[in-house]
């Protein structure tokens, strides 16, 4: 299985050392910025034309931008906010952890490796929003259900990543390990976790998106409290400017989450060929 | 034209003249090594030695085998059969005594260390404190010609000088021997001619045993006391050739040397048999 | 001694072979509700799902779920190569991407209602919006990141443009494009079944849902089990797409194969 190919240099968007990039002057910064501001105001303007169509029903940039504001201004918001952010990274943590303990210790074995690939392909294609009612049967519309089933959606991907982590070690630093006789403890600090690194942060990079994605989504389906509950409502009262300004709020807040991510993976990985840019 | 080479050289299992004398001073030795990967007998019946302060250089046609052969010598594979001896001590695994400079330079320094924690990495078995190990990291730096590259990453650092560090964490644990593969297979020439004169300095200094594997013809007679020439399926060896171009080599003299060229063409000739009609030595049994 | 390839396929299937007959014995007289009895749940598999539902839910959605990852390709793939040759332009417009591909896709769902309705249009765009985004961001990486030698070697062949882009460019990308497929892949499925919990008369989410809500727990349970193996030969499919598409892919990464830790 290729998943090699999730590795960094695919949502780091590495500074490509294969296309001839303009040199990076203050003029150039400058511009750009102008033009990307420009480039956001047509977006905008253009969802602004576009939303005229739907004759109210379909909400207007300005609609959503205003009502985005006036929420912005109230403690049911940000205490929606607070309780997604709260489901979200609690069940993240556990999911990374038991994934990442999971998923190396079977990697290190290839028979372990290849009988468990069955069940894992299968564990990940179960859609959490399946067992959505059950879980709300046992625990009711709270935050744990949330957690329940946003831990078993992200568990997935981080152990499948661990394992390749653990498979994919390049073959001349085994060697290097074995010939200068490293013990086993420094062998994993100095050789094996560095490299299973790239490996983990992109597995914990996509359990981040899927356990928003299912937190939302127990909170818009199921009741839970949370943005996606104020969606709900904001869905049942009819009030379409809301629902543009909560989707405006939920895509900056998982911009946040993306980009702190992959700033943390950028220095995580600073030595790593996607990352770093001095040429050898 | 039977040359000099011819005369002093020793076939196949001809160590027994020099090594008898000087037991004490074998520092690695194969007995009748041989591998076989099922079916497919890579490596047939391998037998040489290297004693403490020698240079000694394997050559063969690329997919030969010494890469297969290099991984018994040094612990990293069990061979099928034969034995292999360091030091005294038959070899099982890495033995304290060796150490190797692998190929692919850019594959076997750890990107996420500073070359001097790559170099320290040799010692982490060794009960020294951190800041002697910084130390001798230091000097080995210094003898390898790199004085304060040491906060540098190895992938900042040119292919020339990668393979540098690479040797002095090979050396920074004072091996009884050094094993390289290949070393200067992957760069340019000018780069590979200063390294070349560096291993020669290192043993002049240091006193350093080294086995050079290598399919540069011009490379193993430059470097070598002696060439051991490995041919044919299975790979064995044809023939041992002492090189008597004494111990101070330059790369521009002693390659004009007659004897040099004389040299080099008879390691062609054992490789390439149809390279020449001149008589060829039979393959060793 | 065992054939190699049948050591594989025994490695591979010893253990989910083993779990199912546990999960088989030790439900087997279960009276609780949450795990009926397998083999109740296989009957209720064989019942709903071959044939008596196949027609009613089973086909509505796959049919949503080809039309919707087919456009998600080709929107994704088509987009992400001409951002991938507009590197300037890509630049400009990336906080936009980024800031669209963070939306969680669920916030989306009532907005698709609002815009299409209820019906197969809005199961479709929903689909698209959400899964196309590794496609998209993988296919401009992998355009753009086709090796300046190869670049080099094209137009000194002074291939025509559509040629270059044909035969040596979408090639080139094509694992790294082959990957995004994959994950947008997983994504459409989840999608699809989210879509049919609001307001849908049919489908594998809706019956899903339904049985979950008269408590035919059984029938939840094979329905389950049916998604697993939906999931499970759409990713072979695809992987066999894949080897007969890129071939020497496979066969490169296999040479540099690894030794495990």
């Amino acid at each position: 299985m290729n998943r090699a190919t999730l590795a960094p240099a695919t949502e780091a968007r590495a500074r490509t050392r294969t296309s001839r990039v303009r040199p990076a002057t203050a003029a150039h910064s400058r511009s750009l910025l102008a033009l990307r501001v420009a480039a956001i105001l047509v977006a905008l303007l253009c969802w602004q034309w576009a939303a005229g169509f739907a004759t109210g029903a379909f909400p207007t940039a300005s609609a959503s931008i205003s009502a985005l504001w006036t929420m912005a201004g109230t403690s049911a918001f940000w205490t929606a906010v607070a309780d997604t952010a709260q489901s979200w990274i609690l069940s993240l943590v556990v999911a990374v952890v038991a994934g990442a303990a999971v998923g190396l210790a079977v990697g290190g074995s290839r028979f372990l490796t290849r009988s468990t690939r069955v069940l894992f392909d299968f564990m990940r294609t179960i859609p959490p929003v399946a067992l959505l009612p059950l879980v709300l049967l046992e625990l009711g519309a709270t935050a744990r259900s949330a957690f329940v089933l946003s831990v078993f959606a992200g568990i997935w991907p981080m152990v499948q990543q661990s394992v390749d982590a653990a498979q994919q070690i390049d073959r001349p630093l085994v060697d290097v390990a074995r010939s200068l006789r490293l013990g086993r403890f420094e062998r994993v600090r100095s050789v094996y976790l560095p490299s299973a690194t790239p490996f983990l942060s992109t597995g914990v990079r996509v359990a981040a998106q899927l356990c928003l994605f299912v937190t939302i989504t127990v909170e818009l389906l199921g009741g839970a409290p949370g943005l996606g509950t104020l969606l709900a409502n904001a869905e049942s009262a009819n009030a379409v400017g809301e629902i543009g300004g909560i989707v405006l709020a939920a895509g900056f807040f998982g911009l946040l989450i993306n980009t702190v991510m992959l700033a943390q993976q950028r220095r995580v990985l600073h030595w790593h060929p996607s990352v770093r840019t001095a040429a050898s | 034209m039977a040359s000099r080479a011819q005369r002093a050289g020793q076939k196949g299992n001809g160590v027994t003249q020099i090594s008898s004398s000087r037991d004490d001073r074998v520092v690695l030795r194969a007995e009748a090594l041989g591998h076989r990967y099922g079916d497919n007998v890579a490596l047939g019946h391998i037998d040489f030695t290297v004693c403490k302060g020698e240079i000694v250089c394997v050559v063969g046609p690329s997919g030969v085998g010494k890469t297969t052969m290099l991984r018994c010598l040094a612990g990293l594979q069990r061979p099928t059969s034969g034995t292999v001896t360091c030091a005294g001590h038959p070899v099982e695994s890495p033995p304290k005594e060796m150490a190797v400079v692998f190929q692919d330079y850019s594959r076997s320094l750890m990107p996420w260390l500073r070359v001097t924690a790559n170099i320290t990495l040799a010692l982490s078995n060794e009960k020294i404190g951190r800041a002697r190990k910084k130390e001798m990291a230091a000097e080995v730096l210094a003898t390898v010609g790199l004085e304060g590259v040491g906060s540098s990453y190895p992938w900042q650092l040119s292919g020339g000088m990668q393979q540098r560090v690479a040797i002095a964490r090979a050396l920074v644990g004072r091996p009884a021997i050094v094993l390289m593969d290949e070393p200067f297979a992957s760069v340019d020439a000018q780069t590979r001619a200063d390294l070349e004169d560096m291993v020669i300095d290192l043993r002049a200094r240091l006193g350093v045993t080294v086995l050079l594997v290598t399919h540069d013809i011009d490379e193993a007679v430059y470097l070598g006391d002696r060439v051991v020439v490995l041919s044919g399926k299975p790979a064995t060896v044809e023939e041992i050739i002492d090189v008597d171009l004494g111990e101070h080599r330059d790369q521009i003299q002693t390659k004009s040397k007659t004897l040099f060229a004389e040299l080099r063409a008879e390691v062609l000739k054992l490789i390439h048999p149809s390279a020449s009609d001149a008589a060829r030595t039979s393959p060793a049994p | 001694m065992m054939p190699r390839w049948s050591r594989a396929v025994l490695t591979e299937l010893w253990l989910p072979v083993l779990l199912v007959l546990l999960w088989w014995f030790a439900s087997a007289s279960s009276t609780s509700l949450y795990f009926p009895p397998l083999h109740a749940s296989i009957e209720a598999l064989h019942r709903d799902w071959f044939f008596a539902h196949f027609r009613s839910d089973l086909v509505p959605s796959l049919k949503n779920l080809a039309v919707g990852y087919l456009l998600t390709l080709l929107i994704g793939i088509s987009a992400g190569t001409a951002l991938g040759l507009l590197p300037s332009f890509e630049e400009v417009v990336r906080p936009i991407v980024e800031f669209l591909r963070s939306v969680p896709g669920i916030t989306l769902l009532p907005l698709m209602v609002v815009a299409l309705g209820l019906g197969d249009s809005m199961r479709v765009g929903t689909i698209v919006i959400a899964a196309v985004w590794p496609t998209l961001l993988n296919t401009i990486d992998g355009v753009r990141s086709v090796d300046l030698v190869v670049q080099d070697v094209a137009r000194s062949l002074r291939l025509s443009r559509g040629k270059r882009l044909r035969r040596v460019v979408l090639p080139a990308a094509a694992p790294q494009i082959f990957a995004g497929a994959r994950t947008s892949l997983s994504i459409a499925v989840v999608v699809m079944v989210v879509t049919e919990s609001v307001g849908a008369t049919g489908g594998i989410g809706y019956f899903l849902l339904k049985a979950e809500q008269d408590f035919d727990i059984a029938s939840m349970w094979g329905t389950i089990i049916l998604l697993g193996l939906l999931g499970y030969i759409l990713n072979s499919a695809f992987r066999a797409v894949e080897a007969l598409t890129i071939p020497w892919h496979r066969a490169r990464s296999a040479q540099g194969r690894k030794a495990t830790a």
